[in-house]
């Protein structure tokens, strides 16, 4: 599977599930191995997070404290470019030697100079495509949830296996669906939402929002 | 706390129990009283389970105080794994309880005559020592059972499981924690055979009746304190990231480094970290009814730890920590955290060092006793232990025996002990501290507090990054001063970042016994211990060359980064040059 040519649009099924609740905990799991953004790359690290995440300043500096870009540690955030393809992970304060020294600009960098960021000089231009994110630690308490309001892409069998232990759960939360923008009864949404996610040839654009949390019709 | 229990089981008809003043320990607590009295009374040569060797339990200087995070205790011994001198360190209530009664430490020295197992009892009306046959080959869980029938729940115990008993060089001393559960384990480098080869099965300690040590300047002790807890309160690491998720919340990130050993150092990347995460544990632990964030010790305030229950709701162990985890699942291909729970549990009933364990695992699955990936061939490998089958034995005996006896090149060993959960070519300086520690690979050897605020060897340009080998030696010493505290080395992240929170530290030990400590003090203590601690080695025999990780880190690249541990042999050498 191509994630670029399946990015562009003609294999994505686009779900938004509107909720009782507020589920996101259950997303830790697959937001901690992965899952993609599209955005326009070629942008900063910092820009980036800023686009995803709807974050300000404050907030990355205060609580963004380890990032990686294709398993690297990224200090410097202005200069390090997100790309096609990149797999950027963000983390909160980690604990131990090893926590401290993959934070940015630590000062035990050079503990892990083997595996530090470099950015090459070569510019590289702005586009809209995919990228994958990982969150971790307590970011997932505090981020989660804005980035799947914004809206995430993942694989149909990610879903598959989300859905298949936490289905009874799932099922009693969902006030309505929308599915490739049809407006679906909450009855029949799980049917329609089955038929995708059992089908590993799709990904699934998947944006939740809260009942009674948002402007808008949820 | 100003005495010395010494308990010599050499002694006939009966062990011999002798209270001793400080004399030539004055002013030591922690780590520092055990590598003195080690180094001090132990000959370097002597076989580590024999009358020579002597077992060295201490609290810190702190512990039985008010003062919080005070409740690690210290053990120290000369070690069957490594052949050097060795203290492994635990949380739990004993060192609480046993500062409290105002013993500095309790020595066992000498050895048995034949095979009988004793138990110690101490409170506050002095100290026993009796012949007990019915607990041989008890795991530690049935064991601390007997003693809450006998001696009532307000003890805490300081026990040995079958490994221990058995003299096996992977076995580890467990204290009980706050629910008076065997789980907060001395891990590290065989501790519970030398306990073992005392005949020592289990020590009870019941501080009914007494107080909390007083300080010198109770005021001024008060708001340290208070500052202090201030400080660990507002750190993200020590406040939120420790709490919430525990110390596993390093497997996605090390993970996502290449840094965590996977498949017995293959590979740096473990496709079910997340499965594993501290993230998935916390969750799950609570969805089960179990507790997400739990103390080891009255006075933790972080309280990094968890009670884990298996699918039905019931207790099964601890929250495995992120060493515990590591090395039962990544380093060993297993992605099934209720089986890693199982085996932690094994682990510290049985008596044994879960580290070591998961490297042996890893090693015999290397071996091909059986496939990576395997989690119930992993349970009942370590079930062996317990039978005491020849096969047990070799697995209880460490990585080392059980590459030696299973023909394997691939051993990530140094001086004998199993390497933590950080893979040294992704991170070189931590693979610095595993190759000079005279621990043997310990990752808690360099963990301690910030140079900067410390001024180790003269004042650091913050803004200017330390050369590895530089910080690999300041983190070292500053380790050694922080265990002699009876602190928890968790407060580091608060004390690293925060130059306050580590002046509140000193104020308090300043405070307490009427001292003026500065930050030269402290280095010139951690210093001492560790120069202490190298002779012994050196006059064991160690030389330069045990400071050396194997040659497989410096050839074998590690994906997905193929990098490889390229600090030169004289670069290590110049680690203890001060
Ligand atoms: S932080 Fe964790 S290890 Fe340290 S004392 Fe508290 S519970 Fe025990």
């Amino acid at each position: 599977m191509n994630i670029q040519e399946d990015c562009a649009e003609k294999r994505i099924i686009k779900i938004k599930l509107c909720t009782k609740k507020d589920i996101t905990p259950l997303f830790f799991i697959v937001l901690q191995e992965g899952v993609f953004v599209k955005t326009q790359v070629g942008q900063s690290v910092r820009t980036v997070l800023k686009d995803i995440f709807n974050i300000n300043d404050e907030l990355i500096e205060k609580r963004i404290s380890t990032i990686l870009l294709d398993g690297k540690v990224v200090d410097d955030i202005d200069s390090v470019i997100i790309k096609e393809n990149s797999s950027l992970s963000i983390s909160g304060a980690m604990p131990g030697l090893a926590g401290a020294t993959m934070r940015r600009h630590s000062k035990y960098e050079t503990f892990r100079t083997a595996i530090t960021y470099i950015e090459k000089k070569d510019p590289y231009p702005v586009k809209t495509c995919c990228f994958a994110i990982k969150i971790f630690n307590i970011l997932l308490v505090e981020l989660a949830k804005k980035l799947l309001k914004q809206g995430i892409i993942l694989h149909a069998y990610q879903l598959r296996q989300l859905f298949s232990e936490k289905k009874d759960r799932l099922k009693d939360y969902i006030n309505y669906a929308y599915i490739n923008e049809t407006k679906v009864k909450p009855s029949d949404s799980w049917g329609f939402m089955e038929k995708y996610i059992n089908d590993d040839r799709y990904l699934i654009y998947l944006n939740i929002k809260t009942s009674g949390e948002e402007e808008d019709d949820c | 706390m100003d005495k010395i229990i010494r308990i010599n089981m050499s002694k006939e008809p009966a062990p011999e129990i002798k209270i001793t003043d400080m004399k030539g320990y004055e002013g030591l607590g922690g780590r520092g009283l055990t590598s003195a009295i080690v180094f001090k009374e132990v000959p370097p040569l002597c076989h580590p389970l024999s009358s020579e060797n002597k077992l060295v339990i201490a609290p810190g200087l702190l512990s039985g105080t008010m003062a919080a995070m005070s409740g690690r205790i210290s053990v120290g011994y000369k070690s069957p794994l490594t052949g050097g001198i060795k203290e492994a360190n635990a949380g739990g209530q004993p060192s609480q309880m046993l500062a409290r009664l105002g013993y500095a430490a309790i020595v066992i020295e000498g050895k048995l005559k034949g095979e009988d197992l004793y138990r110690v009892f101490i409170n506050k009306d002095g100290v026993k020592i009796e012949k007990d046959n019915s607990l041989k080959m008890l795991g530690n869980y049935e064991t601390v059972e007997r003693m809450k029938r006998e001696y009532g729940q307000k003890i805490s115990c300081i026990s040995i499981g079958p490994a221990g008993e058995m003299r096996l060089a992977g076995s580890s001393i467990a204290c009980t924690n706050t629910e008076l559960r065997p789980t907060r384990h001395a891990g590290r480098g065989g501790v519970g055979a030398v306990m073992g080869s005392k005949g020592v099965k289990v020590i009870v300690i019941d501080d009914e009746g007494t107080n909390m040590r007083e300080p010198k300047d109770r005021e001024r002790f008060r708001q340290a304190n208070a500052k202090f807890i201030e400080g660990l309160r507002r750190h993200p690491v020590t406040g939120e990231a420790l709490p919430a998720y525990g110390t596993n919340v390093l497997t996605n990130i090390l993970n996502e480094a290449g840094g965590y050993p996977t498949y017995n150092f293959r590979e740096g990347r473990f496709t079910g970290a997340a499965k594993i995460s501290g993230e998935t544990e916390a969750a799950l632990e609570t969805e089960r009814g179990g507790v997400a964030t739990h103390g080891c010790h009255r006075g933790c305030v972080i309280r990094c730890s968890g009670i884990f229950h298996d699918k039905d709701g019931r207790y099964l162990t601890k929250q495995p920590e992120y060493e515990t985890v590591w090395a039962h699942g990544g380093n060993c291909g297993i992605d099934d955290i209720d089986k890693i729970a199982m085996l932690d549990f094994l682990d510290d009933d049985i008596g044994l060092d879960t580290i070591e364990m998961g490297v042996t695992v890893g090693v015999a699955m290397e071996a091909g006793l059986i496939k990576f990936g395997d989690a119930d061939g992993a349970i009942e490998l370590i079930k062996e232990v317990k039978k005491g089958t020849p096969l047990g034995r070799i697995i209880g005996s460490g990585a080392l025996v059980t590459g030696r006896i299973f023909g394997v090149d691939k051993v990530p060993v140094v001086k004998g002990q199993a390497l933590p959960a950080y893979d040294p070519r992704a991170v070189h300086g931590i693979g610095v501290t595993y190759a000079t520690s005279p621990m043997g690979a310990d990752h808690t050897a360099g963990y301690a507090v910030a140079t900067n605020i410390l001024k180790v060897g003269g004042f650091v340009d913050p803004l200017k990054p330390e050369g590895q080998i530089e910080l690999s030696r300041n983190l070292q010493i500053a380790t050694a001063a922080i265990d002699s505290t009876g602190m928890c080395l968790f407060i580091a992240f608060a004390v690293l970042d925060q130059p306050e929170t580590f002046e509140a530290l000193l104020e308090m030990l300043n405070a307490f016994y009427g001292l003026k400590l500065t930050g030269d003090d402290v280095v010139n203590l951690g210093k001492n211990i560790l120069t202490m601690e190298r002779t012994f080695n050196r006059l064991a025999g160690f030389t330069k060359e045990q400071d050396r990780l194997p040659n497989f880190f410096k050839k074998e690249p590690l994906p997905p980064h193929n990098v490889t541990f390229n600090v030169t042999n004289e670069e290590l050498d110049q680690v203890f040059n001060w």
